[in-house]
């Protein structure tokens, strides 16, 4: 089973993973990691903050290559030139940050839309 | 067997130019003599640092030391030692020298001078590791002491009879005997036996998570199986239940009026069950979307692939002009080379080259290459647009809409939200309907569709565990558990134990064994050079401590000087006598502190020491014809080394020259 421990997010991040879960969107809480992480690109949440000081901000070091096995995130954040200091914490912000927006939209919600935060 | 044929020496301390000591491949004594300080002990220090690339000085400068002083003034900075021998039917030529660097005036320190070994086997140049192998082979540098017999070396067997022990004297005379060799097996196995253990220690780990694992999946397998009988039985409860209904409903069709809201209902439940399915449909497809995570992200790619950012465009523009000029640069410099026109094929005269070296060198002034730092950003550039063309050919599209389908599941719920309704008002109406057994069968018929949707949830619930259980015995399955069996590894630790106890008793009693062998035949030459009939034997102890037992089984107190001597070359002959090692023994002037007697007898003594002795003594301490005599023709060899004391430096120019019959 999947521990939460692995994932080092804010708690409304795990209570929006829990509501995408249990309303049949994902079945895996890194699916719903990887899919915030590629919101955050496609809206550039990143855009005004210090992303060091999020990715940093729980005290967790979990690998981020857990939900990044491809370097998908991980070239992109270097490409990029989003976070040079560390492209891990890179990714832990962008997660960290498209929950959050994810969770905006979501969590007064009966009926769970996520289509129209999307571009694509 | 080893057989020193020649010692050829260059610019080595009082060695001047080159001086060579031919000992021709007959087996037998060479006397090498000489007044003191004139060059003896030098020929084993040339020895050493042709073996063993070894100095024997402690100065900071070592070369220096060693280096000839006249060699050095004259600034020739080279030296070198050549060694040819013969080792068990190969022929081996090798040569050491140390050379000062060509691109220095002057050597300050030994890293100026360049060293170099060359080993020729048969004719043919060794590879440096197969040089030191060999060496390592044929004079490990352990046992020199056993051929290279330095005054020093000689006080240290004395030291034997002094203090009874000399731990180094100890550990090389085991060496010599091979018992070394033994314990090196025996280390080797207690290795192997560790190795053995740590095998053990982490098979019991393995068996120990095999054993949990095994326990986890033996209890997964039961949940399952429990799992499987409660849907079994939910299944087969609903099912009769099933079967009651359709009765009942049977029953409730034979009359009109509940006979149409039965078949409302049913029609009613079937566009529920449409609308939850399409609910469903939607959702998995969504969440097929979402796995898709990497479509999300695509335009931000495509966008930063679109623009590409002003500095770069500006670098990629000088580039690709500067790469232009150099395909010209390059163009007319062929033209230059080929001396021909490519277009008319004619000769080019002075004038056209002249004109075409102009252009070559307006081309060249122009050149104005992009620096390091703007190289790199173009790099990273390229290492960008390389990486990001790469992502969106991994990236499929998404062949619906989330919000397409978040739409039709926002109708869907409506519409199944209105389906409940009608549904449970229908079955409302059924409750209600009147007549004695109409009203019986009616709530028969509602207890037992709740009994069917109890039994449902059972089988539902019971399915989702199965399906987390069933992906836990997975996960398990796939780690490969597999019975260790500790009986081979606990046999191999048994079998590396017992030879562990047959080597330690064999090098004792090995050990014991050589040392009265060693002991016997150092006696035997004892008695045959000793002139005092009162003394009867050596003892050695377990640590090669010496003993001069006398007759009547006293220990020799206070042992003479000369007598040690005559000791020593005991020990060196019984050590030779029992070990593999046989060939050259260098013996440097051993005489000093004997009775005329007692050198006749040693001399004499040499022929059984080893094959090939040479000897190294002051000139006034033997007598050449007498020695001549008592080797009976075994004397093959007689130089001496002498100084020109008329030639100025003379102190650093030993001549040898050898006495021809």
């Amino acid at each position: 089973m999947e521990t939460l421990a692995q994932i080092g997010v804010t708690d409304d991040n795990l209570q929006c993973l829990e509501k995408l879960k249990s309303y049949g969107y994902i079945d895996e809480l890194q699916e719903g990691v990887r899919f915030a992480a590629s919101i955050a690109l496609s809206k550039k949440l990143y855009q005004g903050h210090n992303l060091m000081k999020i990715g940093t901000k729980l005290n967790t070091r979990w690998n981020t290559d857990l939900v990044d096995p491809g370097s998908y995130f991980r070239d992109i954040i270097k490409h990029l030139n989003l976070c040079p200091e560390n492209y891990g914490v890179g990714l832990r912000s962008l997660i960290i940050l498209g929950l959050d927006y994810i969770y905006e939209k979501i969590k007064d919600q009966d009926i769970v839309l996520i289509g129209g935060i999307l571009d694509v | 067997m080893l057989h020193i044929n020649s010692i050829t020496i260059r610019n080595f301390r009082p060695y001047y130019g080159v001086k060579k000591f031919d000992f021709g491949s007959e087996n037998g004594l060479s006397v090498i003599f000489g007044d003191n300080g004139i060059g003896k002990s030098s020929l084993i220090r040339a020895l050493k640092f042709v073996l063993y690339d070894e100095f024997d000085n402690d100065s900071e400068f070592k070369i220096k030391n060693e280096l000839n002083i006249i060699a050095w003034e004259e600034q020739s900075y080279d030296m070198y030692v050549a060694l040819d021998f013969d080792y068990n039917d190969d022929k081996y030529i090798l040569k050491r020298s140390k050379t000062m660097n060509t691109m220095l005036s002057e050597p300050k320190n030994d890293g100026d001078f360049i060293g170099s070994i060359t080993l020729n086997k048969n004719g043919r140049i060794q590879s440096n590791d197969e040089t030191e192998r060999l060496l390592k082979n044929i004079i490990p540098k352990k046992i020199s002491e056993y051929i290279l017999f330095e005054g020093e070396t000689i006080s240290k067997y004395k030291d034997l009879l002094d203090n009874n022990k000399n731990q180094e004297i100890y550990e090389s005379i085991r060496k010599i005997l091979g018992l070394t060799i033994l314990e090196n097996s025996q280390f080797d196995l207690e290795n192997q036996l560790e190795q053995y253990e740590n095998q053990r220690i982490k098979l019991l780990k393995d068996k120990s998570t095999n054993d949990n694992l095994k326990k986890k999946l033996s209890n997964l397998e039961e949940e399952r199986r429990i799992l499987e009988e409660s849907i079994d039985d939910a299944i087969l409860k609903r099912d009769e239940a099933l079967n009651q209904k359709s009765k009942y409903e049977e029953f409730l069709r034979s009359n009109q009026r509940s006979n149409d809201l039965i078949e409302k209902k049913a029609n009613k439940e079937a566009e529920l069950k449409i609308a939850n399915d399409t609910i469903q449909g939607n959702k998995d497809t969504i969440k097929g979307l979402i796995k898709n995570y990497k479509y999300f992200s695509l335009k931000i790619i495509e966008s930063s692939l679109e623009q590409t950012p002003q500095d770069i465009v500006r670098l990629k523009k000088i580039k690709d002009e500067q790469l232009n000029k150099t395909d010209k640069i390059k163009m007319l410099e062929e033209l230059l080379d080929s001396d021909e026109c490519t277009y008319c094929g004619s000769n080019m005269d002075d004038k056209h080259k002249k004109i075409i070296m102009e252009k070559i060198n307006k081309l060249k002034k122009s050149f104005n290459p992009l620096k390091d730092d703007e190289e790199e950003i173009l790099l990273s550039h390229e290492s960008k647009v390389m990486r990001f063309k790469e992502l969106l050919s991994e990236i499929k599209p998404n062949d619906k809409k989330i919000k397409d389908l978040e739409t039709e599941i926002q109708t869907k719920v409506i519409e199944t939200d209105r389906l409940k309704t009608d549904i449970k008002g229908i079955k409302d109406q059924i409750n209600s309907l009147g007549g004695d057994n109409i009203e019986k069968i009616t709530k028969a018929y509602a207890s037992i569709e709740r009994n069917i949707d109890l039994h449902n949830k059972i089988i539902d619930d019971c399915d989702t565990q199965l399906k987390v259980i069933q992906k836990s015995i997975d996960q398990i399955i796939k780690k490969e558990i597999v019975d260790i069996d500790l009986s081979k590894i606990d046999s191999k630790i048994k079998t590396t134990k017992s030879l562990i106890e047959i080597f330690k008793d064999a090098i004792k009693k090995f050990s014991y064994k050589m040392r009265l062998k060693v002991q016997n035949d150092a006696t035997e030459l004892f008695k045959e050079i000793s002139n005092n009939q009162e003394y009867e034997r050596l003892e050695f102890d377990d640590y090669y401590g010496l003993k001069l037992i006398d007759k009547r089984n006293r220990i020799v107190p206070n042992i003479s000087s000369g007598y040690m001597t005559l000791i020593t070359i005991s020990l060196i002959y019984g050590l030779h006598k029992n070990s593999s090692l046989t060939g050259t023994i260098v013996l440097d002037a051993p005489f000093s502190v004997l009775t005329d007697f007692h050198r006749d007898r040693i001399i004499s003594a040499f022929q059984k020491l080893s094959p090939q002795v040479i000897l190294l003594v002051y000139k006034d301490q033997v007598d050449i014809f007498k020695v001549r005599e008592q080797m009976q023709g075994k004397l093959i060899n007689e130089f001496e080394i002498y100084q020109n004391k008329n030639h100025p430096d003379y102190s650093y120019k030993t001549e040898v020259k050898r006495w021809e019959d």
